[in-house]
């Protein structure tokens, strides 16, 4: 059992995504911000982060920074968003940080299980 | 000038952003997008065969994600302070002569900023632009329509078009 941490700011995301992990049967952690899930990261351990990318607070920039001044190793992420990006930009941002897959909303629940299977 | 509220749902965003864009026949558009990176925009108008030289861009999405540079054709916005999206929107709109402004869109705002704050932005914003004869397309999405800002907007606006 893996443990996967999910941030985000909609209430109903979190609950949706944690339910998919359990279902899956790991265990969920959640955060609503960008600062919660900093101040919970280094205690919580989690072997996964599924990470928005449009929440109020820190911008991505700003929590990748902050993590990688936390010795956490190469803690994978998975950005989980609205935001679009160029297929350029996207392979700029798998190859660069600790983020290991982008998946955009609406997502198909069969797909995101997939790939958060993979990372594990 | 006629200005509009377009609410989209979710699951058919995408393609009617699109349709959105290549029914926009007033030229210069102004594109101010809090959901999508303006490499994101040119590809999306590339695969559609959209001519993107028509099209100035302000991208809000981008700085928080990557390090960006200078472009011709897109203004960067650092922080999404109202003030500076307002000054920059009208600044644009003036020096560029826009035509058309698509606004992607008032759900994203809601992410950042409270129901009052967008109401009082898009007042102000509408009122400017108005008077500057620019054909404003606000887009929103379905399951954001019952907020309360929304529903002051849709009152705001000459139409208000529910896509299914």
């Amino acid at each position: 059992m893996a443990k996967i941490m999910i941030v985000d700011d909609h209430k109903d995301i979190v609950d949706t995504l944690a339910q998919i992990v359990g279902k899956m049967g790991h265990q969920a952690d959640t955060a609503y911000n960008g600062e919660e899930f900093l101040n919970k990261v280094d205690a919580s351990k989690p072997d996964l982060v599924l990470l928005d990318v449009m929440m109020p607070g820190l911008t991505t920039k700003q929590i990748l920074s902050k993590l990688s001044e936390k010795n956490l190793g190469k803690l994978k992420i998975i950005l989980v968003t609205v935001v679009r990006i160029a297929d350029e930009e996207r392979d700029a941002l798998l190859k660069d940080s600790n983020i290991v897959d982008y998946v955009t909303k609406p997502f198909k629940v069969t797909d995101l299980m997939e790939r958060i299977k993979k990372q594990l | 000038m006629k200005n509009r509220l377009i609410i989209i749902p979710a699951e058919a965003y995408n393609q009617s952003i699109v349709r959105l864009i290549q029914n926009t026949t007033e030229t210069p558009v102004c594109y101010t997008s809090l959901n999508k990176t303006y490499p994101a925009m040119l590809q999306l108008l590339k695969e559609n065969k959209i001519n993107a030289e028509k099209y100035y861009f302000i991208d809000f999405v981008s700085p928080t994600i990557f390090k960006t540079k200078k472009e011709k054709r897109c203004i960067y916005l650092k922080s999404l302070d109202l003030n500076e999206l307002a000054e920059t929107l009208i600044n644009l709109t003036m020096d560029k002569k826009i035509k058309a402004q698509i606004f992607d869109s008032i759900s994203s705002l809601l992410v950042y900023k409270t129901e009052a704050e967008v109401v009082t932005f898009f007042n102000y914003v509408l009122t400017f632009l108005e008077k500057l004869n620019v054909y404003t397309t606000l887009v929103c999405l379905a399951e954001d329509s019952d907020r309360p800002s929304i529903k002051q907007i849709m009152m705001r606006v000459n139409d208000v078009i529910v896509k299914k």
